[in-house]
């Protein structure tokens, strides 16, 4: 005997053979869903993260170069890197043949070459090309703006500088970043790193522009480093003399090039116009970083004191805020 | 067994649809907000701005609006961020704009929505270049340019053109005093325009809203500087809520500096109820008049303190009755 199921008006019968089926349907599908919950069940809930055990970037330094800097005075800056760089035995002291060259610039701001916030693509089309000359298999060419970096490297004339120079220019992808904590670092754990930059790399010359800097008081060659972290990365700026000087600590680069040829004096790190730009007609060269941020402070009107990125980056073993300990040598170019 | 009935399949398809458009939402989102995942796509490359109607003829949109808030800021400006963070800072918008005929020309519009006027001309005048000059736009607009670049404050927003090569001057002057024009007025008197002109160097005229004079409780410092008799002078005036708290005010910033090393050095007898102190090697005039609190601050000079302090007293006077 087949029994009907009415359900409302105007809908059709149901029998008992479909009413089982249905039944039996949602059955599974309850049980399915029951199932499910207990296999995803965490009974100890979210636990603290693990945090990776640290890990060191390369050390690219050339040991045999020791501590060294040169300053070279003078408005063209093609003729002040050389003349420094000679002063230091030459670029063949620290690229030799075969070698990689990462090249990391200050590309952080979509502004012209004129405002000086970011490195000059001249200074750095020269640079690639001294790297080429001393060996070099291949240069490149970095850094990570947070906002459109192609046009940050196109508008600051960095993408065309390391084009026409023969450089290879590597965007910030995603894929590039690696979560890592740095040894020594107090700020760096577990943090977006540009490690991807790094890849292949056997040298690691660092370029920026002497600037004033509104959170740490100004912005060189160690500020630089900035560019290679990724993430929300401006909530550094709470305690921005401390991660500058983690930076320091996890960057250990061959040569650092700070072009103090014009100065932002004020305003900085954007600047935003020549007036805010100082004639300082100086080029600072140095295997030690610190070294060289001491000595570019001096075009701030500054003294290491002044920085305490300065004082903790010397504390932590990085470099010396002496400058003249290293007896720097002096040229002056026509 | 029963086929769903058209409400149900309608029901159903218009969840579907929802669902898709949604979907679309999110990767337009990420594919064109600065905020979104994608933001490698360079703005460059997208040419779809409308002409704003303030842009000269010969100029064209160069890439697309960016828009940053107070979250991603930094972003656009790195370190700076903070500066317009603690000072009321809403929004940024930026455009660029190039030559039709020649696109490595190209000027960059930066348009800092602030919290109120006062929080604009706060950042407009704390950034002042040394050596630029005034600029005559509309009305009253504070206005300055450099070789290269110009900045101006109108209501609350902030203003800055600058540009990527010379010769781009006249066009930017042009797109200053249309964008200008197309700022709403405000009736309200400037609490800078209580600053008696008489040897006031018009240009140096700031204002600082926190900590001002390394003191914590006192905020929004109109800062002006004078010349008498060769001595450079700082005025100050603060419009505060009611004469109470100017009153208490002049109180605690002249305890504050008691407690910071400084001694009475008598008072002004045409301003009753200034304080003079001597601080270190300079001298400060502390005043109240009406809602305003006022004086000079670290001058060299005792009679050039008095002197300005009280052309200050009479110029609020004036405006107090």
């Amino acid at each position: 005997m087949s029994e009907k199921i009415k359900d409302r008006p105007g809908q059709s019968e149901m029998d008992r053979r479909d009413f089982l089926i249905r039944t039996a349907k949602m059955g599974v599908t309850v049980g399915v869903a029951a199932a499910l919950g207990v296999f995803l069940h965490d009974p100890f809930g979210p636990r603290a993260p693990k945090e990776k055990p640290p890990v060191a970037l390369p050390d690219f330094a050339v040991p045999r170069a020791g501590k060294k800097m040169a300053i070279a005075t003078g408005a063209d800056r093609i003729k002040t890197v050389n003349g420094a760089i000679q002063a230091l035995g030459g670029m063949g002291s620290f690229v030799t043949k075969g070698d990689r060259v990462l090249i990391k610039v200050n590309g952080a701001f979509a502004s012209p070459p004129s405002l000086c916030a970011t490195t000059n693509p001249v200074l750095l089309a020269e640079v690639v090309r001294m790297c080429f000359l001393a060996g070099a298999a291949t240069v490149a060419v970095t850094d990570n703006p947070i906002n459109d970096p192609q046009s940050c490297f196109s508008l600051t004339g960095i993408a065309e500088a390391a084009k026409s120079s023969g450089a290879e220019l590597i965007l910030p992808e995603e894929s590039l970043f690696t979560d890592m904590s740095a040894p020594g670092s107090q700020l760096i754990r577990d943090w977006p790193v540009f490690t991807g930059a790094f890849k292949g790399a056997t040298k690691l010359i660092g370029m920026a522009p002497v600037k004033d800097h509104h959170r740490s008081g100004a912005s060189m060659a160690m500020k630089n480093w900035y560019g290679f972290i990724g993430g929300r990365r401006n909530i550094f700026h709470q305690d921005i003399h401390t991660f500058i000087k983690d930076l320091a600590v996890m960057i250990k680069p061959t040569l650092v090039i700070l072009d103090g040829t014009s100065t932002m004096v004020s305003n900085g790190p954007t600047g935003g116009s020549v007036s805010d730009l100082k004639q300082t007609n100086t080029m600072i060269v140095s295997t030690d970083q610190v070294a060289a941020d001491s000595a570019g402070a001096r075009l701030l009107g500054k003294t290491p004191r002044d920085l305490p990125f300065l004082v903790k980056a010397e504390q932590a073993g990085v470099g010396t805020s002496d400058f003249e300990s290293l007896k720097p040598v002096r040229v002056t170019t026509g | 067994m029963r086929r769903a009935g058209a409400v149900e399949t309608s029901i159903g398809v218009f969840i579907l649809i929802l669902l898709v458009t949604i979907a679309g939402g999110v990767y337009l989102y990420g594919a064109f907000s600065p905020n979104g995942p994608y933001r490698h796509r360079s703005i460059l490359s997208s040419m779809g701005s409308s002409v704003p109607s303030y842009l000269p003829g010969d100029l064209a949109p160069f890439g697309r609006e960016q828009t940053f808030d107070s979250q991603t800021l930094a972003d656009q400006i790195d370190g700076k961020a903070d500066f317009y963070l603690s000072s009321g800072f809403v929004k940024l918008t930026v455009n660029r704009f190039a030559r039709k005929t020649d696109a490595k020309s190209w000027i960059e519009v930066s348009v800092y929505d602030m919290r109120n006027p006062a929080d604009a001309f706060s950042v407009y005048s704390l950034q002042k270049r040394k050596g630029s000059r005034p600029l005559e736009l509309d009305g009253d607009i504070s206005a300055y340019r450099t070789e290269d670049a110009i900045f101006f404050t109108a209501g609350p927003k902030y203003f800055e053109i600058i540009s990527s090569a010379r010769g781009l001057m006249d066009d930017m002057t042009i797109l200053a005093k249309n964008l200008s024009k197309e700022q709403p007025r405000s009736a309200e008197l400037k609490t800078e325009s209580f600053f008696p002109r008489e040897s006031l160097d018009q240009s140096t005229i700031s204002l600082h809203i926190e900590d001002v004079f390394s003191f914590s409780g006192l905020d929004h410092v109109y800062t002006a500087i004078y010349t008498d008799r060769g001595c450079r002078v700082t005025a100050f005036i603060s419009r505060r809520k009611d004469p109470k708290e100017a009153r208490d005010m002049a109180a605690a910033y002249g305890k504050f500096l008691l407690q910071n090393g400084g001694t009475a050095a008598g008072e002004i007898s045409e301003a009753p109820g200034s304080k003079i102190f001597k601080v270190f090697d300079t001298y400060e005039v502390v005043m109240h008049q009406g809602r305003f609190f006022a004086g000079t601050h670290e001058v060299d000079k005792l009679e050039s303190a008095k002197e300005v302090a009280l052309q200050v007293y009479h110029k609020l006077s004036e405006t107090v009755k």
